[in-house]
């Protein structure tokens, strides 16, 4: 069984920064998704907030991680983001330093592109020569962003990237959880980053996946999904102790759908099964859920797929938990969005409350969910978070409350 | 324990009687040639008429992913504007083994892992931490990379002077006590630890990533590397190798030593399957 205390939070999107600008959001039900001119509703962060990252962090040694990529932006905004998160999230779990054996997964599936994707399309033609391109192509590999992250750290523990689409954050609070349970760290840093760029943003309008406004997941009216960009990252250690842990991982699962490339299984086969795997890793059955947040990008497929496994595994919708999706609050931040939307949980699991979704006014009769119609004030023991990535993976967590919290 | 029931390597000869077949029409050189190896690998245990995909897990390992299909994306987008779905939709690392899935219709647990220089031996240590926790009796692990020709000369910038750049897949089964029992295999040996040194600390100056450029520490890493062609995901390779290699007797546990391009290097302690 998994048991990781979750001790610490980091996290930036267009909802603002630091994990309280997240919640806010949800409690107040303010999107942070702009109606585009251009019919694409996209969650940036904005410009000017990234040169106050450094002095929001206490530490001056995090400070001092985070000025030199200041200057070397936008190329290195995915190194900001995460160091950023990762240092805010070690400030509020109380570590001084990272220790070779702490662990570190870090979760993305662009990585550091903002430096070389111009740059390919300049050298292929022909304005560029290959010496100069040579040093942008080097942090083509994703893996670039972790070395970038470790060396800036210090950092000389166990570390991996992964980069599984949107599950991928996902994956890697599992694997962190499941570090702590095998011994390979006594503590681990699991979350992910996404910017924007331009291949998602035109690789997802190819695919007319894009919502002009914010995304409605579940409604009948639902057109697609907003991208956005940010980061997160939570502390997992073993035992945070009772005034320390904000919330636990009990459990985690993982399949996959082998159906397509990026519709999901129709009747969401592999999401339901990887929700079953995480109960059965928690020791929990259905009825001990009382909330699933949901992947509920907005897209039809992905909303019809995720309702029908949801519903597979609670039977009648009438004794199913709450679900719901805050995508339409902070959009879809592809790799970083499993970590950043389990910050949000972690939130809310700790102010008693279930959050509903946002801008949801004509709930799609072909996906019979129960829809929280607001904000509810409710002590949840246990909540499941889904997510569905392209490529068929699909991973959930049972996040589930701390013995004792105070109101986030 | 964790057993290595299978190994193989891509064999490129087989590319155009593969992209022949109409499944593979679409597929990258990436994703046939992962498929290849994890089809070659899987091959004694089909023969051996076991193979379930029932508790198991893949992860697939790339450092450069599915740069090929990013690259004819992202020139199409400059060159007309025109974004074409298809090319986007294989453009993600995670396409790779999205590919192989469906291709072998595997429904279990799936990660992939994109380390840069240690991506190969992120994917073996990651499966083992699957198996050792219960997550899944058996694992089957792909590293894979390919070449880019249009970028072929700069990605030869973007190593050290002197790397010999190349390409490949390569597969590896591991499984619990309990998962090579189920599949009736019989071990090819354990592997009992990955140890490593990542990347160099930042020196003084944090220039980590400029240290490319230090020829004389370069220069003793490449001393260190073995003939023949690198590329990031390559560990899983080299293990498949020293599984076909001749071993003296006696000669287990052993190590099995990879250095690295950027000065740091990896060992893989190949152990003695018990008697």
């Amino acid at each position: 069984m998994l048991s990781a205390s979750v001790t610490g939070l980091g996290a930036i999107s267009c909802c603002g920064v630091g994990p309280e600008a997240l919640a806010r959001s949800a409690y107040e039900g303010m999107s942070a998704i702009p109606s585009s001119a251009d019919g694409e509703g996209l969650g940036r962060i904005p410009e000017g907030e990234l040169a106050t990252l450094p002095a929001r962090l206490s530490e001056e040694r995090h400070r001092e991680c985070l000025r030199g990529l200041l200057e070397g932006l936008p190329g290195s905004k995915a190194a900001l983001l995460t160091l950023f998160t990762i240092c805010q999230a070690m400030e509020r779990a109380g570590w001084r330093e990272l220790k070779p054996t702490d662990g570190l997964v870090l979760a993305t599936t662009t990585g550091q592109i903002a430096l070389w994707d111009t740059a390919l399309a300049r050298y292929l033609q022909g304005r560029s020569d290959p010496a100069l391109f040579g040093k942008n192509l080097r942090h083509q590999p994703l893996g670039s962003l972790l070395s970038v992250v470790s060396a800036r750290l210090g950092f000389q523990g166990p570390s991996t990237l992964l980069a599984s689409a949107c599950a991928a954050s996902t994956q890697a609070v599992a694997l962190g959880a499941l570090w702590l349970a095998t011994g390979r760290a006594r503590r681990v840093l699991v979350g992910g980053t996404e910017v924007l760029c331009e291949l998602t943003v035109q690789g997802f309008r190819s695919l007319q996946l894009l919502s002009p406004r914010a995304a409605t997941p579940f409604d009948l009216g639902r057109r697609g999904i907003n991208l956005s960009e940010g980061s997160a990252f939570l502390c997992l250690e073993r035992d945070g102790g009772e005034a320390r842990t904000l919330a636990r991982i009990t459990g985690a699962g993982m399949s996959t759908d082998a159906y397509h490339m990026t519709s999901p299984h129709p009747e969401g086969e592999g999401s339901h099964r990887a929700m079953l795997a995480a109960l059965r890793s928690a020791g929990l059955e259905p009825p001990d859920i009382g909330w699933i947040h949901a992947h509920g990008t907005g897209s039809r497929h992905n909303d019809a797929a995720e309702g029908t496994a949801i519903t597979r595994l609670f039977g009648d919708p009438a004794r199913a938990p709450f679900t719901s999706s805050t995508k339409g609050l902070h959009g879809h931040a592809l790799g970083a969005s499993g970590a950043l939307e389990t910050v949000l949980c972690v939130q809310a699991l700790r102010a008693g409350r279930v959050l509903p979704t946002h801008g949801l006014t004509d709930p799609d009769p072909a996906i019979p969910l129960r829809h929280p119609p607001r904000v509810i004030d409710e002590e949840i023991p246990h909540l499941l978070k889904s997510t569905l990535g392209f490529g068929g993976t699909n991973a959930a967590l049972v996040i589930s409350r701390a013995p004792k919290s105070g109101v986030a | 324990m964790i057993h290595l029931l299978a190994a193989a390597t891509a064999d490129p000869a087989r590319l155009p009687e593969l992209k022949a077949l109409p499944a593979f029409r679409k597929a990258t050189r990436n994703m046939a040639l992962a498929w290849l190896s994890v089809d070659a690998a899987l091959e004694p245990l089909r023969a051996a008429g076991r193979v379930t995909f029932e508790d198991a897990a893949m992860i697939l390992g790339s450092s450069h992913g599915e740069l090929e299909t990013t690259k004819e994306f992202l020139k199409g987008l400059a060159d007309s504007r025109i974004a074409r779905p298809l090319l986007f939709q294989n453009s993600l690392h995670n396409a790779t083994l999205g590919f192989v899935t469906m291709r072998l219709e595997f429904t279990g647990i799936t990660l992939t892992v994109s380390s840069r220089h240690f991506t190969g031996e992120d994917s073996l240590l990651t499966a083992r931490d699957l198996i050792e926790s219960g997550f899944c009796s058996m694992a089957i692990v792909t590293g894979v990379d390919t070449l880019v020709a249009d970028l072929h000369e700069a990605l030869l910038l973007a190593y050290p002077s002197g790397i010999s750049l190349g390409e490949g897949a390569a597969t590896v089964i591991l499984a619990s006590e309990e998962g090579r029992r189920r599949l009736g295999a019989a071990s090819l040996g354990l592997l009992e630890g990955i140890d490593y040194e990542r990347d160099s600390p930042l020196d003084a100056e944090g220039k980590q990533e400029e240290r490319g450029d230090d020829n004389e520490r370069m220069t003793a890493a490449m001393d260190r590397l073995p003939s023949g062609r690198y590329h990031d995901s390559d560990a899983i390779r080299r293990l498949v190798i020293e599984l076909a290699g001749d071993e003296p007797p006696g000669s287990r546990p052993r190590w099995i030593e990879l250095a690295k391009p950027n000065g740091s290097r990896t060992r893989i302690r190949l152990g003695k399957t018990p008697e």
